[in-house]
């Protein structure tokens, strides 16, 4: 494919430190036009750092950057995007009210008389948009779209503003299994259009389906670079890990007595709101030494569900009890006085504070509970004390208490809001998307922990769009659909195929205007 | 995703602007360095544009910008006073700081100084009959630390209650402590010759502590055991923990069950409690009486201290010296260059003009980046 043409971009030497940490050790990296590039890495292992070099939001303490031949130096995210170059964050940058054209155009190059010209950039968003497989309507606020959607309305900005490469920054993560499907169609016909994609994820099974082309980082370096077929499962697991993965520990059998209830939902519901989808009836139980995971296409009322149950929002009819005690609407303090831990699905906006260090981190619900202090006043040895503890348990890097948060890769900043929720052993936990970013040593660890807590009596509900995760995990599932429980059983009973026909109720999901 | 937490946060550049995923940033400088560079670009260019602005007026630049440094710091008597400002300065930054920390933005300190100095003053003429010893003056300062706080936390309380924009209200509230300044000085105690009350008798003052021939070292001391306290209120209790919370991300606040509305009634109240404080060391050490309009301009210079120490209580003191001088220096200019004291204002314009646009201080809406 690649035919000794120039390369699009190549990377040569690159090293960059934060203080006395090296991000990028001496990195070599070379992209092609028609190519997907993976790259690939544990944690912290500076996948993001070089990318964000990439698109110039970090200057390169060394090493030198060519784009199609021509030797560049990207001061800004503007020059990168300059030379064709643009990225997409995990975290979307999109204004709600703005439909997906006018999001689309903002800040384009060609931004002259967008109200003259409106129904011009319409049509030629539909058309982009169309022709790389998206199914969008371009006239819709950005608001009321799936998070699959808003993906695609990131990509055709960078489309829009002629971006020859595109990064795309752990898209999976937030995309179920059917959403993943469309976005390599995506990525497939971006690449026969001549342009070059770079995709970050921890998922081998993806990588070994979407990437031509794949380098795996270990702690900052270049551990392994390969064509796709040259690398099996295995081989990438070892050259990311230096080591081989263990299977997780098998479901267990289901005990003859019936264990006690530990959370109890009936007829739950809530509105739909501004941009959030509408719970109807919904009715499940957890059971003490139970897993259950909720599952569905993306934007049938997971989230919604999860918060409801988490304090966050309150529903507008139905109850909730825990170990038989009404605890319906009550606050997520409160929840964590009854023995609750909560791992919800938007870490930046309500797990994390990323201005903050990560022992206040560790520390962020017990503080306000009235722990760690004394008069009013922090006592910030203990609090210290216990950090340090918690950072070492769950290998988060750096272990440095004092850290700031915003300042830790993605998954390490999920790795302490695991060891937050996980630290008092809780009754109950609600966990949605727990392993989010985290790569497959780290998911290891985290599923190890959530095994092991309802081996000891608790409940688990188990937020997650990856069937595979939960057919590893989850002792019963629950599907969601339009909001409704659409199925219900154990994992044993029900076929993969069931549950996915559940989960679209037959019909080609769509995410615009179900409610 | 979409969503986002209304209202607006302040933030500083020292804290290095969010980080994470998501987050654009440019690093020229290493950011430790950067906020101190950007503070000395300002302060060249802030005089260099001074220096033309005197020219442009007529005046001799050099000998204009040596007046205002003498003006300030040269004798005894201006270091007096710069010090004196310095210190009211402080603790109005420090009122303005707390709730800024917690994401509310607290614009309202003219009317808590204003609030804060009519409660001291009808405390003196109704319980002191004008007068009075020490028990007169401390209840005073009680009073006016009261009266500020319930004029902080009215703007607290209508944002809480009714998700009022605590801007708006601050401002509507400055102007009506303007006036509820006024309307006291109307009543019974007027002077008979200028627009102001009587002048409190003899004695009815802080006590003294001597330095440099004058009598300001008590409230120098006062201010910096506020800034010292609101550090560790902000950086080592629960309450603080709290507040920092919630500027740093409102909806983490929630999920870790701080109430947002408690919370912004609170700081409202602390802040408005500090500017109570600053009100009551004027009106003791300088006025002796309430006079027009008693915040002078504070509330707002308090407002650009705050932001020009980065929030940091700890530089609030520094930051608040450095704004003292202008304007004691400004003080100066009429006499020796025939430039008007305005220029003081305008002075002070351009610096903090020259802070935002190096960035040695930035503001921004909340959800922005
Ligand atoms: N702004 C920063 N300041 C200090 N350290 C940083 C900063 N950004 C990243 N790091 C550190 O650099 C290392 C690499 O981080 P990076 O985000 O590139 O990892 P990653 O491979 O993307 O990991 P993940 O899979 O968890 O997202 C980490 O140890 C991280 O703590
Ligand atoms: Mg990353």
């Amino acid at each position: 494919m690649t035919g000794g043409a120039t390369p699009l971009v190549t990377m040569r030497g690159i090293s960059k430190s934060f203080g006395n940490l090296r991000a990028n050790r001496d990195v070599d990296l070379t992209l092609y036009r028609g190519e997907v590039h993976s790259l690939l890495g544990e944690n912290g292992a500076g996948k993001s750092t070089l990318m964000n070099i990439l698109f110039g939001m970090y200057r390169p303490d060394t090493g030198r950057i060519e784009v199609d031949g021509t030797p560049v130096s990207f001061g800004s995210p503007r020059d990168a995007l300059a030379r064709g170059i643009g990225m997409v964050h995990q975290h979307f940058m999109l204004v709600p009210d703005f439909t997906v054209a006018e999001n689309v155009a903002l800040g384009g190059e060609r931004r002259h008389r967008l109200g003259l010209r409106r129904t011009r950039v319409t049509a030629e968003v539909a058309e982009l948009a169309e022709r790389f497989g998206m199914h969008l309507d371009v006239r819709t606020p950005v608001r009321l779209l799936s998070v699959e959607q808003q993906q695609q309305v990131e990509i055709l900005k960078l489309l829009y503003r002629g971006a020859d490469l595109l990064i795309l920054d752990e898209p999976t993560a937030v995309l179920g299994p059917v959403e993943i499907e469309r976005l390599f169609v995506t990525l497939r016909r971006l690449c026969d259009a001549g342009r070059g994609v770079v995709i970050i994820t921890h998922k081998l099974t993806e990588v070994l389906s979407v990437a031509d082309r794949i380098t795996v980082l270990r702690q900052g370096a270049v551990a392994a670079t390969a064509r796709s077929g040259e690398l099996d499962r295995a081989g990438l697991a070892l050259a990311m890990l230096g080591r081989e993965l263990p299977a997780l520990p098998a479901r267990r059998p289901h005990p003859d007595a019936e264990p006690p209830t530990v959370l109890e939902v009936e007829g739950l519901s809530l509105p739909a709101g501004r941009s959030t989808k509408p719970l109807h009836d919904v009715r499940l139980r957890v059971s003490a030494g139970e897993i259950v995971g909720i599952t569905g296409v993306e934007g049938n009322g997971q989230t919604e569900l999860m918060r409801a149950l988490s304090g966050l929002v309150t529903p507008s009819s139905g109850t909730v009890r825990l170990r038989g005690r009404d605890v319906t609407g009550i606050s997520p303090r409160q929840l964590r006085a009854h023995g609750v831990g909560i791992v919800t699905d938007d870490r930046l906006r309500w797990d994390a504070v990323t201005e903050m260090s990560l022992e206040e981190n560790l520390a962020l619900v017990d503080v306000p509970a009235g722990r760690f202090s004394r008069f009013g006043l922090l006592r910030g040895g203990r609090m210290r004390v216990w950090a340090r503890r918690l950072l070492d348990d769950h290998d988060v890097s750096p272990p440095d208490p004092q850290a700031r948060m915003g300042a830790l890769s993605g998954g390490n900043q999920q790795k302490v809001v695991i060891a937050r929720e996980l630290a008092h052993g809780p009754d109950l936990l609600l966990a949605s998307h727990p392993v989010r970013g985290l790569d497959a040593g780290a998911a290891d660890f985290v599923f190890r922990r959530i095994v092991e807590l309802r081996d000891r009596g608790s409940g688990i509900l188990l937020n997650s769009a990856d069937l595979d995760e939960l057919w590893a995990v989850a002792d019963r599932v629950v599907v969601l659909n339009g909001g409704r429980v659409a199925l219900e059983g154990r994992t044993e009973d029900l076929t993969i195929d069931q549950v996915a026909e559940a989960m679209t109720g037959g019909d080609v999901p769509s995410a615009v205007g179900r409610d | 995703m979409t969503e986002r937490a209304g209202g607006v946060a302040v933030q500083t550049a020292h804290a290095g602007s969010g980080g994470g995923e998501g987050n654009r940033r440019r690093l020229t400088p290493p950011p430790r360095l950067r906020r101190p560079l950007a503070f000395v670009a300002a302060l060249v260019i802030a005089l260099a544009v001074m220096a033309v602005l005197f020219a442009v007026l007529g005046a001799d630049p050099v000998k204009a910008l040596r007046a205002m440094a003498t003006g300030a710091f040269g004798t005894p008597y201006a270091l007096n006073q710069t010090l004196q400002v310095a210190s009211v300065l402080t603790m109005v930054a420090i009122a303005a700081l707390i709730p800024f920390r917690a994401g509310v933005m607290n614009v309202g300190g003219e009317g808590q100084l204003a609030a804060g100095a009519t409660a001291a003053t009808v405390v003196v003429f109704t319980v002191g009959g004008g007068g009075g010893g020490l028990g007169v003056v401390l209840l005073a300062v009680a009073a006016a630390m009261i009266g500020a706080a319930v004029w902080a936390g009215l703007t607290g309380v209508l944002r809480a209650a009714l998700g009022a924009n605590e801007v708006i209200v601050g401002l509507m509230l400055n102007f009506l402590g303007a006036l509820l300044a006024e309307w006291v000085i109307a009543g019974p105690w007027a002077d008979t010759l200028a627009p102001q009350t009587r002048a409190f008798d003899e004695g009815t003052d802080l006590p003294q502590i001597p330095l440099l021939g004058g009598e300001f070292a008590t409230a120098l001391l006062v201010a910096l055991a506020v800034s010292g306290l609101a550090w560790v209120l902000l950086d080592r209790s629960r309450f603080g923990f709290a507040v920092r919370v919630l500027g740093g991300n409102a909806d983490a606040g929630l999920r870790a069950g701080i109430s947002m509305r408690r919370m912004t009634v609170a700081v409202m109240l602390v802040g408005g409690a500090a500017a109570g404080l600053a009100a009551s060391v004027q009106v003791f050490t300088v006025n002796h009486a309430l006079i027009q309009n008693p915040a002078q301009g504070y509330g707002y210079t308090g407002i650009a201290v705050a932001l020009l120490a980065g929030l940091r209580p700890r530089l609030v003191p520094l930051a608040a010296v450095l704004f003292a001088a202008l304007t004691v220096g400004a003080n100066s200019l009429p006499a020796v260059t025939g430039v008007s004291t305005s220029a003081s204002l305008i002075v002070q314009g351009v610096f903090v003009i020259c802070l935002i646009a190096t960035g040695a201080i930035t503001v921004r809406s909340r959800g922005a980046s």
